[in-house]
């Protein structure tokens, strides 16, 4: 009779923490953000998850020690009764029905119920589940090494997972098509609205040397010569080439002949950062130009708002087409394209289906000056991985075209 | 007799990493992904896609499963113990003992892998992991009536992921991606404009004919001056003779630029059937850098005007 009740114990105890361990790892984001927002036994829950290994470790081993005592009894109690004289099958029922007491009464019940309501649940038991992480913390340190130890040894390559990536959203908006009947325009936006997280502003802004900019104060007489194709007048100060403002082209509507503008500041932006960030910074700061700056704090280009709903609403964007009104890449012929200095590589190796090599360079261009160990004349030829490249045109430090010839087709899955 | 107390005991260890593990990877597993390979055509995913939406299925499958395991540990130490002290009843004390490394090998990292990698781990043992839904499957049905009942008592159901991709759900998706970091809040304020204007045509949007400021074609620079005032836009729409004629368009800057005090030149005016719908318009304006286009009805007669900055204002802003 001792043991029994000693079990019967066992088993609430051990339901307790079951449950706890479901309802806590049952818990979504917004769970979370609603129990941080909570009363004070709701706050502890919420800050019981913000160490999800401690919690884990806790909860696991006061399960563990409860359930271990509850099996030696019962298999200590299922052998005697097993030798018993009378007691032949007794022992083998007493234990099946053990495991199976456990199972429902300690397990599957208070699990069920704590998925169901794991954030009431979660909430309610939070305040005794605190005090007995507290009381194993002195041991699962040594553990949790041993545990460490053991993760390196067995599992030396494996990174925590990211819950979602880039890619499960695009494969989202792919398979989508069909059942959110989407039509070809809006699954097409949604691709761009995605893909606006991976390109980086240095591979969709327009390059320093390809838009004009005007010494402060800008008059209508300035803009005379020509107007700049990016809808937006950019103003440097007296005594710098750094761009400051810019004048949307709307407001020179309402400027008198002779009279000067200034305009609204600019954004400024890392090279680095996702176009999606740039739309972020300009909406946040209701401004519609951002210059895009190097590591040493240089404008080396622009994005404006209008480039951002180019990347959104254009089928296909293509900043080559944007800033030169050219078709950034071109088949000529089986195996051979005519490629703009412009071009990212990023487009081409997905166009060609290929494996460039790596390279820190966004552009044909850039890939070029770093091959040639020069800036590009006409007629220069080299190779670069699987690739024979042509200068077609080259200007001064400008635009240039690039013959693109795969050599070695057998290293490309390439399109016909 | 020692060997078997050997092989009893590893086996209870590894079972029971296995369940412990699986379990808490079917806790984290990302459900979407599930469902996109699932939609892929995988079919472990479409099964494992079904266990997370009943979960009492694979509660079932995993308690049954460790406790099993955890059973045949403990009687491997209790028959441990009998054989190296007997008579000394120290089942228990070495089973408490034994428990850090059970708890380590058995539990902690098994879970902790598992809760690293979820989905990876989760598709990599789906197999297995099924073969033992099977098994347990009597159990699991005894366990699935019992959630039903709860479901009942306390009317909630869990939280079901469906194997389509609507709306709805890929608007879901992107909420996601904004909580995990992947998508910022403009984006995803795109995402609910887009989704918004989805079903709405261009006649939405579509200023009509008596409401747009239009200067006639033989205008002089006092008119388009007013006409300029009124409208607040770099581009007129021109017509000619009368106001439902509407022949094309003017960039008023081009002409300061050029200092033309009257129309030289205009550019014809693109047009779009009413019913046309409005992310087909603004692709297309966008494309072609339209900067205003016509509205038809059906006689083909303009009787709007629909402005390209309109457009994408009911997108970006």
């Amino acid at each position: 009779m001792p043991w029994l009740i000693a079990m019967a114990v066992l088993i609430v105890l051990s339901g307790l923490f079951s449950a706890s361990e479901a309802a806590y790892f049952y818990l979504q984001r917004q769970d979370l953000r609603f129990l941080a927002a909570g009363n004070a036994a709701q706050r502890t829950a919420a800050r019981l998850m913000q160490q999800p290994d401690r919690l884990l470790s806790a909860v696991l081993f006061w399960n563990l020690v409860i359930n271990m005592i509850y099996f030696t009894i019962s298999a200590r109690v299922g052998m005697q009764l097993e030798n018993h004289q009378d007691g032949s099958g007794w022992g083998v029922l007493f234990a099946i029905g053990s495991v199976f007491l456990v199972i429902f009464c300690s397990e599957m019940f208070p699990k069920s119920f704590a998925v169901l309501r794991s954030r009431s649940y979660a909430g309610l038991v939070a305040i005794p589940l605190a005090l007995a992480v507290r009381c194993v913390d002195p041991l699962l340190p040594l553990l949790r090494f041993t545990n460490l130890v053991l993760k390196r040894l067995f599992f030396p390559r494996m990174n925590p997972e990211p819950d979602l990536e880039i890619s499960d959203l695009e494969r989202a908006v792919e398979l989508s098509t069909q059942d959110a009947e989407l039509d070809e325009h809006e699954y097409r936006m949604l691709r761009n609205i995605v893909h606006l997280s991976q390109l980086r502003a240095d591979e969709w802004m327009r390059p320093r040397r390809q838009f004009v900019t005007f010494r402060a104060p800008v008059t209508m007489q300035d803009l005379k010569e020509q107007f700049p194709p990016s809808g937006f007048v950019l103003v440097t100060k007296r005594d710098s080439d750094e761009i400051q403002y810019s004048i949307d082209a709307d407001d020179l509507l309402d400027s008198q002949p002779g009279q000067s503008q200034m305009g609204k500041r600019l954004v400024a932006v890392p090279w680095c950062s996702s176009v999606a960030d740039v739309y972020e910074k300009l909406r946040s700061a209701d401004r519609q130009v951002a210059n895009v700056v190097n590591e040493h704090g240089e404008t080396i280009g622009i994005i404006t708002i209008d480039d951002i709903a180019d990347a959104v609403f254009v089928d296909t964007p293509s900043r080559t087409r944007r800033v030169i009104d050219e078709q950034p890449i071109r088949k000529i012929e089986h195996n051979v394209w005519h490629v703009m200095g412009l071009a990212t590589i990023r487009r081409l190796e997905k166009l060609l289906n290929a494996d460039l090599p790596e390279t820190r360079n966004v552009t044909m261009q850039g890939v070029l000056q770093e091959v040639l160990q020069a800036l590009p004349t006409q007629g220069d030829q080299c190779r670069w991985g699987p690739l024979h490249l042509e200068v077609l045109e080259a200007a001064e430090r400008g635009r240039c075209r690039v013959e693109v010839r795969i050599i070695d087709p057998r290293t490309l899955e390439g399109p016909e | 007799m020692i060997w078997a107390i050997v092989i009893l005991l590893l086996l209870g260890l590894l079972l029971s990493a296995f369940f412990s593990g699986s379990e808490t990877g079917f806790y984290r597993v990302t459900r979407v992904r599930l469902v996109l390979d699932g939609r892929d055509g995988d079919f472990i995913s479409r099964r494992l896609l079904w266990l997370t939406n009943n979960p009492s299925v694979f509660v079932a499958t995993t308690l049954v499963g460790n406790n099993l395991a955890n059973y045949l540990t403990s009687f491997a130490i209790v028959l441990a113990s009998q054989a190296i002290y007997p008579d000394q009843n120290t089942e228990l004390l070495i089973s408490i003992l034994f428990t850090p490394f059970v708890f380590v090998f058995a539990e902690l990292l098994p879970k902790s892998t598992f809760n690293d990698s979820p989905n990876r781990l989760i598709r990599t043992i789906g197999p297995l992991f099924l073969f033992f839904a099977f098994l347990f499957a009597p159990i699991a049905l005894v366990l699935w009536c019992f959630a039903k009942l709860l479901q009942l008592a306390v009317g909630e159901t869990p939280l079901r992921v469906q194997l389509t991709m609507a709306r709805q759900s890929l608007q879901r998706v992107f909420q996601e991606g904004e909580m995990a970091g992947l998508l910022t809040n403009g984006q995803r304020d795109l995402t609910r404009r887009l989704f918004a204007c989805s079903n709405a045509s261009i006649n939405s949007l579509m200023k009509p004919l008596p409401q747009v400021s239009m200067i006639q074609v033989d205008s002089s620079a006092e008119e388009i001056e007013r006409a300029v005032k009124l409208s607040r836009t770099a581009t007129l729409v021109v017509y000619e003779g009368h106001r439902k004629n509407a022949v094309g368009y003017i960039s008023v800057i081009e002409m300061r630029m050029r200092e033309q005090q009257t129309i030289e030149q205009y550019c014809a005016l693109p047009t779009f059937a009413a019913h046309c719908q409005l992310t087909e318009a603004l692709a297309e304006m966008r494309e072609n850098r339209i900067p205003v286009a016509g509205v038809t009805n059906p006689r083909n007669q303009v009787i709007g005007i629909v402005y390209h900055d309109d457009l994408v204002q009911a997108i970006m802003t």
